[in-house]
């Protein structure tokens, strides 16, 4: 019962009238952070490193960086599903149902339940840090390369159901985004790949330009073609709540994704963005109504929306636990504690009690926080989508611009940007669904790499991947998975035929 | 009433518009210094670069601000400091990285890191480690030696990036003590000794900052520092050469720099701040809390030991056969 | 649709064409213990070929369904058939102008620095795309500089470009 203890102190540190303030601050910044294209947390959180040196308590630097993270998880979902621009590199799954939602009318819907499934998730997981922190630290540590290889073979298989109506084009911008991932310095042999002598082409493209050009801007160039298509956008505002039916069917896909997320957010490496992606797949298969994904199905917002929050909670066990930072945000949050004198492990628990659950309690805060900020402003944002294309289309180009820029400080980027949105624009016109080239562009590096890590690691044998429990246990999932989905695919194949 | 709109409009747009044109002029320096990391925040050089930019206006008049331009290993951030403006205000920090030292000796670069770039001072020297983790059975590099030699199996090493200064160093080693080390590259330090914490590779190769949090809460186990004496982070680590292998590397370098043609006085003024900067009390306690020694020299030491560096590199990886395949 | 499926079905296959080519040439494949920096390209390379060729086979067997202007049959939600859009060209005109005023952008962003050509972008997107009036271009363009600039400098920091072509 320490951990109740434990907890009990936390609270009396997180609710001093500094660290609250500054976990406001954060969740406000956070949420404007996940709403700008662009921008993300990691960067964000590096800009206010030199403020760790003038805050004197360790505890309060974390909490503001630590809201930050999470807040931005709640900001990504608004522009994805309001624009169909992913703020975040979380919430490009949400652009796929969320956006059609919005094109109905329903946007404060799905915004609406984006927040509260987000707010569900981000305390569960907050709730599963404080009780199971480190064993699920352990098993995190525990997947090595060929565990990495292995899980991200059936992320990839998910993109395969996201195929929508054709899987031979499915297949094809699975290949694609593949490729594109593989544009660059290839980790394991240092060679250059696909850069054609272009210098900005040696660090290989970013997967927010190219989630963003291939959604958001692909979508503004389809809705330019003609001023009809883009009053369609703005002039359905509709509702601004969820119905009681919207509540119903969304609650299992929240349970769902915040399990799916809190478990793969752990792994390092493994993260917001592919337990979006799994458990919009999850989704789609559990569903009664799996038609309608693609065109609005609101399990396909509350699910992954759940899921990333879920795994921004999760991410934050490694490193309390062990000292490992699992993502970009978390490795800066490890590097304030160090330059505060603290050295993250499995010690800080028993060293820095007020460290460890300070945060955790504040995280409890901040979510709460965040419901309460973000469900007001549905209303506000809601609004937003009243202003006349002529405006809105022309800002929003220059925001993701402006925002594709300074990731990397090139203006490259916004060619890219641009190329990307030519080509999602084409992508539309051939009827094409986006998906699979997202979740194949993220899970890409990670097969490879992965499968290369493990031959080396083996000396060229492939049974180490069937030797090691973790992974064996998956690799026969993505066997079981591919073969009924075969099946499936070979059934529908007969039954149009007869 | 459009009127009054477009005249409130046209009001505030020349209000915001003179301050963002202005130009600048007078000594140097007159605006803020931007300082180039080419490497991911939150990194070992990031770090470094913010503990530097915060104690920058101790004693300078302008701020440094700090942006991180990662890619190409470090290539693409370094080039465009290469192409800046050589007048003071484009800095390149962290020179003397795995791709300023060691690159060149392997591949084709776009720029020559010796001539392209001015040394201005050194900072610090990150080495490199070479650890275990705690269950592991070695307990020296001995240990290591008379396994692979028993057993014949090669020695599964994590590596922070391929070619870079750990990958060499650890390549090195397993040459000179006649033993098959296999090197895993992964995309950065932390991602390699994530693997190694797992338990996943036999040994590792890490900088103080990444490995010592580890060696602390322990993880890991210390076996041996790639250096020519031994490094004041880990004062009980000894070298690979007090265990009897001839092999030691500078590890990576992390200093500053300004590109080609940046006049005298300037590159003076900085080298005169950075001085002043790692002689502060203040700047070693953070430092040291990073886990990174504070070893400056000046400019024109500097410009010798980067020769030296490269060259000494050249040597090592002609005399062991290192290529890029 | 189905002639430019079937032009882009070709155009893929010569894609994965390519990719297998410079893969195997210049990446190396290594060894099947040994992948190589090419290995993952030329298998990538090999099934964009083959998938190509099997996207070419079912876009030849579809008749293009010529969407109905009057009734809107055959689109699907929120599709305007191909007959209503003002061409320039040859391409719908909007996109055009509004593509080549956001390539202007591009180039000239790190040139004229972020403010400038922030204010030409709008101004000229305000006037050739959307072919506003002269005072509502200017007012729309004044706010919207401005605005940007005080979020993204002021209030967020980035480090924008002030121009490398002004003194």
């Amino acid at each position: 019962m320490e951990v109740f203890y434990g907890l009990i102190d936390g609270f009396t540190i997180a609710l001093t009238p500094i660290n609250l303030l500054f976990c406001f601050l954060g969740a406000v910044l956070g949420t404007a952070v996940g709403v700008l294209p662009g921008l993300g947390p990691a960067a964000t959180i590096a800009l206010l490193l030199p403020l760790t040196y003038t805050i004197a308590s360790p505890v309060t630097a974390i909490i503001l960086m630590a809201g930050i993270f999470y807040g931005s998880m709640y900001g990504g979902s608004t522009t994805s599903i309001l624009l169909n621009l992913p703020g975040e590199a979380a919430s490009v799954v949400t652009c796929i149902d969320g956006y059609q939602m919005a094109r109905k009318g329903r946007a404060g819907v799905a915004l609406g339940i984006a927040a509260i499934g987000s707010f569900i998730a981000g305390t569960v997981g907050v709730i599963g840090l404080t009780l199971f922190a480190p064993p699920i630290a352990e098993f995190a540590l525990s997947f090595g390369p060929p565990e990495k290889f292995a899980l991200a073979l059936v992320g990839l298989l998910m993109a395969v159901t996201l195929s929508g109506a054709s899987i031979i084009k499915g297949l094809i911008l699975t290949v694609i985004g593949l490729l594109l991932a593989s544009v660059g310095i290839d980790p394991i042999s240092g060679k250059t790949r696909f850069s054609f002598g272009v210098i900005e082409l040696q660090s290989g493209f970013d997967f927010v330009t190219l989630a963003m050009g291939v959604f958001g801007l692909g979508e503004i160039f389809y809705n330019l073609e003609s001023a009809a298509k883009a009053e369609i956008v703005t002039t359905r505002v509709g509702q601004i709540w969820p119905r009681k039916m919207d509540w119903v069917r969304s609650q299992w896909a929240i349970l769902r994704g915040t399990m799916i997320g809190f478990f793969i957010g752990i792994i390092p490496g493994g993260g917001a963005v592919i337990s979006s992606l799994v458990s919009y797949a999850v989704e789609k298969k559990v569903s009664r109504h799996p038609e309608e994904f693609g065109k609005g199905a609101i399990e396909g917002v509350a699910g992954p929306e759940s899921a990333n929050n879920a795994a921004s909670s999760s991410s934050f066990i490694p490193l309390l636990t062990l000292g490992i930072p699992g993502n970009a945000s978390i490795a800066m949050i490890f590097a304030a504690l160090l330059i505060k004198g603290v050295t993250p492990g499995p010690f800080l628990i028993t060293e820095h009690p007020d460290i460890f659950w300070g945060v955790i309690a504040s995280m409890y805060l901040g979510n709460v926080m965040l419901l309460v900020l973000n469900l007001p402003l549905v209303g506000v944002w809601v609004q937003l989508l009243r202003v006349p294309y002529g405006i809105l289309a022309p800002v929003v180009l220059l925001f993701t611009a402006i925002g594709s820029y300074s990731i990397q400080n090139q203006a490259f980027d916004i060619y890219a940007l641009i190329g990307f949105g030519i080509f999602g624009y084409m992508l539309r016109k051939l009827r094409f669904e986006p998906g699979p080239l997202v979740l194949a562009f993220v899970l890409g590096p990670m097969i490879e790499a992965s499968m290369r890590q493990s031959l080396l690691m083996s000396g060229g044998s492939f049974s180490i991947f069937l030797t090691r429990p973790i992974s064996m246990a998956l690799i026969g999932l993505f066997a079981v998975l591919a073969i009924g989905q075969a099946v499936v695919m070979l059934r529908k194949r007969h039954k149009t035929t007869s | 009433m459009k009127r009054v709109v477009a005249a409130i409009a046209v009001a505030l747009f020349a209000f915001v518009a003179f301050p963002a044109a202005s130009m600048a002029a007078d000594a140097y320096p007159s605006k803020p210094v931007t300082a180039v990391v080419p490497m991911a925040a939150g990194g070992s050089s990031d770090l470094m670069a913010r503990a530097i930019e915060k104690f920058w206006t101790k004693y300078s008049p302008q701020p440094l601000v700090v942006i991180n331009k990662p890619g190409g290993g470090g290539v693409v951030g370094t080039e465009g400091v290469v192409r800046s403006r050589p007048d003071g205000y484009t800095l390149y920090i962290g020179y003397g990285s795995g791709h300023d030292v060691v690159m060149p000796s392997l591949q084709k670069m776009p720029y020559d890191p010796l001539k392209d770039l001015i040394p201005v001072a050194r900072v610090s020297i990150h080495s490199v480690v070479i650890v275990t983790g705690a269950k592991s059975p070695f307990n020296s590099i001995k240990d290591i030696i008379e396994w692979s030699k028993k057993e014949g199996k090669p020695v599964t090493t994590a590596v922070s990036v391929k070619a870079g200064a750990v990958d060499i160093a650890l390549t090195a080693f397993g040459k000179a003590a006649g033993i098959n080390i296999v090197t895993v590259p992964f995309s950065g330090g932390a991602e390699a000794t994530t693997a190694l914490a797992g338990g996943h590779l036999m040994i590792g190769g890490g900088h103080p900052s990444e490995v010592i949090p580890h060696i602390k809460s322990g993880r890991f186990k210390p076996l041996a520092v790639v250096l020519p004496q031994r490094d004041p982070t880990l004062p009980n680590v000894p070298t690979l050469k007090e265990q009897g292998i001839d092999v030691a590397t500078w590890g990576s370098i992390k200093g500053v720099a300004a590109p080609a043609g940046t006049p005298k006085e300037v590159v003076k003024y900085i080298e005169g701040t950075i001085k002043k900067i790692c002689s502060d009390a203040e700047f070693q306690k953070t430092m040291a809390s990073l886990y990174q020694p504070v070893m400056y020299q000046g400019s024109e030491e500097f410009a010798k030991f980067m020769k030296q560096a490269t060259a000494d590199y050249a040597k090592l990886i002609k005399q062991l056969n290192i290529k890029l395949d | 649709m189905a002639k430019a499926e079937r032009i882009s079905a070709v155009l893929l296959v010569a894609g994965g064409v390519f990719v297998a080519a410079y893969s195997f040439h210049y990446l190396k494949l290594g060894m099947l213990i040994s992948p190589g920096a090419g290995f993952l390209p030329f298998l990538c390379g090999i099934s964009i070929i083959i998938l190509g060729v099997l996207w070419l086979l079912t876009a030849w067997h579809v008749k293009p369904q010529a969407a109905n202007a009057e009734t809107g049959e055959g689109c699907e939600t929120g599709e305007i058939p191909d007959e209503d859009v003002p061409r320039l060209w040859g391409l719908p005109r909007k996109m055009l102008l509004g593509l080549m005023v956001l390539i202007a952008y591009g180039w000239l962003f790190e040139r004229i620095g972020y403010f400038l050509s922030t204010c030409l972008f709008m101004f000229g997107w305000q006037r050739f795309v959307e072919k506003e009036s002269l005072l509502k271009t200017v007012i729309i363009t004044a706010l919207s500089a401005t605005i940007l600039y005080t979020l993204f400098q002021y209030l967020l920091g980035f480090q924008l470009p002030s121009g490398t072509w002004l003194p």
